[in-house]
């Protein structure tokens, strides 16, 4: 059975989690607008959001993480494995995102087995917050990713001035039990029909991409774009990365881990300079056949959710999305 | 285990082979497995510079091993500054490697170009461990110029070899060069290919390019002729992201790939 908190205990319940000393992250506004942060206060949270700005990926895939130590000692080398292990909440996070992490979990969990992205998984509470409206560029329906079924530790389904909260692991249960702000209620939570303005076929679009690879529409698009990464940066599932060794200066070194962009031109850059991917709409084709064809192929899902994020962050206004059903030709 | 984390190795040799190219000989810190197929890559760490990509090369000894670099990049550079007793860190091996259990009987064409010797090198030493389970076994190594020639003592024994059909040709001849003048595709002008050859080469895109268009041209179709591609790799375990070509990684479902897959993919190849 679900419980009832109304929204106006939703600083208490941070306060709560903060005493049992999680890292509590939560939408709080910056000047940018609405973004997750580190919070030290549960007053500090925001409930008036569609989504923020930047998704979570930053908490489970931080830019710049160190991913091992050298220590050189009396000429020696020694390793020393750098896994962070925090124990974490994140509040307030959107089922779309929520997704995006469990389409990111088949590579790094499933397939690498990636330690560092494991741990922060694992450490990491998913208090996750229904929509009551959609975005401009709202268009998470397409893939499914509106919807969550059971992952997370709790679901806040919103209604009016209270929210329904479901419950879906032990962890979960443990704080709807130990917080004592938590009602139980025997009603159902409520549907929530979202409306969107954004209409993306995604059917049409997934059985025409092979055929629009060489489509010369590409080179238009490529002519508006700046190459900026814009959209990797914002989006909640793009995780290339590059690897960088930096010095310090008396003991040795770090291996740390960045962010990086398809985009790009030194994405593919090889040693004597030579770049695979040299012109600007190979490298937009990458990045699009890579979120709706290339991880399908592999992983069984898209590695886009639809958050709309790179659409609104598109210095040029860009919307792949809209351009690739122009090429497959689907009619509005 | 994290794959991230390299394994501490010391450099045993440090070899001299042409004006910028070196090989580089190590063994494991801590006794360690390390089995390999050749075709193999291994990812190559110098200490507080970074980490680079190269073919793994099998020794006489069995717990020491090679590779071969040009000094081009920055971590390339680093290491040209190391000497014998230096520590590197090696992860690896990654990648397929050469389907080696499907060549018996067949004939082998091998086909380099310039510093993508080191992988055909290692196959062409495994083949030559059991020389009687192969018919035909043929190479053809380009380079620039003769100084650029790598693996010149090698080159010098397997062509006193009888079993074995070396051919070597420079772009740019320079004094005192007796050998062919050319791009490697004039050395496969007049090559026999038949039912049961198999070809391998390893070497720049443009290079692989033309042989394989030449070898198709003898006779020899795409699905009997096998690339090893070369991208950028930052990780070497498919995550990345970096060296894909289409929906493969290089990294891991290659880097040894038959070509007429490669032109299955969406994007292509070269």
């Amino acid at each position: 059975m679900p419980y009832i908190l109304p929204k106006t205990e939703v600083p208490k319940l941070l306060d709560f989690l903060l005493s049992k000393k999680f890292d509590v992250i939560a939408p709080v506004e910056t000047e940018d607008g609405i973004d997750f942060e580190s919070i030290r206060d549960g007053n500090k949270v925001t409930l008036n959001y569609v989504n923020t700005l930047f998704p979570p990926k930053r908490f489970f895939l931080p830019n710049g993480e160190v991913l091992f130590e050298v220590r050189k000692r009396k000429g020696r080398f020694e390793i020393i494995e750098t896994v962070e292990k925090t124990k974490r909440v994140i509040f307030g996070i959107r089922p779309c995102d929520v997704n995006a992490l469990l389409v990111l979990d088949k590579l790094f969990i499933d397939e690498v087995k990636d330690p560092y992205y494991i741990a922060r998984r694992k450490n990491t509470l998913i208090l996750a917050v229904q929509c009551e409206r959609a975005g401009e560029n709202c268009f998470c329906y397409a893939f499914g990713t509106d919807k969550l079924n059971d992952d997370y530790d709790l679901l806040f389904v919103p209604n009016g001035e209270k929210y329904f909260v479901k419950v879906s692991s032990k962890a979960g249960e443990d704080i709807v039990k130990k917080s004592g702000l938590f009602e139980l209620t025997n009603e159902n939570p409520p549907k929530i029909k979202l409306k969107f303005k954004k209409k993306f076929n995604l059917k049409i679009v997934e059985t025409n991409l092979a055929r629009i690879f060489n489509d010369t529409k590409w080179e238009k698009v490529a002519k508006r774009c700046l190459s900026c990464a814009g959209c990797s940066i914002v989006c909640p599932t793009c995780y290339c990365f590059e690897i960088e060794d930096i010095p310090e200066f008396d003991w040795g070194s770090k291996r740390h881990r960045y962010w990086s962009s398809c985009l790009l031109q030194s994405f593919t850059r090889v040693a004597g300079d030579f770049v695979f991917r040299e012109k600007r709409s190979d490298r937009i084709k990458q990045f699009v056949y890579h979120k709706l064809l290339y991880y399908k192929e592999k992983f069984g899902v898209q590695l886009c959710v639809g958050c709309g994020r790179c659409i609104e962050v598109c210095p040029t206004d860009i919307d792949f999305f809209k351009e690739v059903e122009r090429m497959v030709g689907v009619k509005k | 285990m994290n794959p991230y984390i390299p394994k501490l190795a010391r450099l045993v040799k440090v070899k001299k082979e042409a004006p910028d190219v070196k090989t580089f000989r190590f063994k494991f810190v801590e006794k360690s497995k390390f089995n390999f197929v050749p075709g193999q890559i291994l990812m190559v760490t110098v200490f507080g510079i970074g980490e680079a990509t190269f073919g793994i090369v099998p020794t006489e000894k069995r717990d020491e091993y090679e590779f071969t670099v040009k000094k081009i990049g920055t971590v390339t550079s680093a290491l040209f500054k190391l000497k014998k007793g230096d520590v590197i860190g090696i992860r690896g091996p990654f990648g397929n490697g050469y389907p080696v259990k499907e060549l018996n009987g067949r004939n082998i064409l091998l086909v380099a170009g310039g510093v993508g010797f080191p992988p055909i090198k290692s196959l062409l030493l495994y083949l030559l461990k059991n020389r009687k389970a192969y018919g035909r076994i043929e190479l053809y190594y380009g380079a620039k110029t003769p100084e650029d020639l790598v693996y010149k003592k090698e080159l010098k024994e397997w062509n006193k070899r009888k079993d074995l059909k070396v051919r070597v040709t420079v772009d740019r001849a320079t004094e005192g060069w007796k050998g062919h003048v050319g791009v490697v595709t004039t050395i496969l002008e007049d090559v026999e290919v038949d039912e049961n050859t198999l070809a391998f080469m390893c070497g720049p895109s443009i290079m692989m390019k033309f042989v394989t268009l030449k070898l198709k041209e003898r006779g020899l179709s795409e699905d009997r002729i096998y690339a090893s591609m070369e991208r950028l790799m930052e990780c070497g375990v498919g995550a990345c992201a970096h060296c894909n070509i289409g929906n493969v990684y290089v990294c891991k479902d290659g880097p040894v790939f038959r070509v007429d897959k490669l032109f299955k993919l969406v994007e292509k190849p070269w």
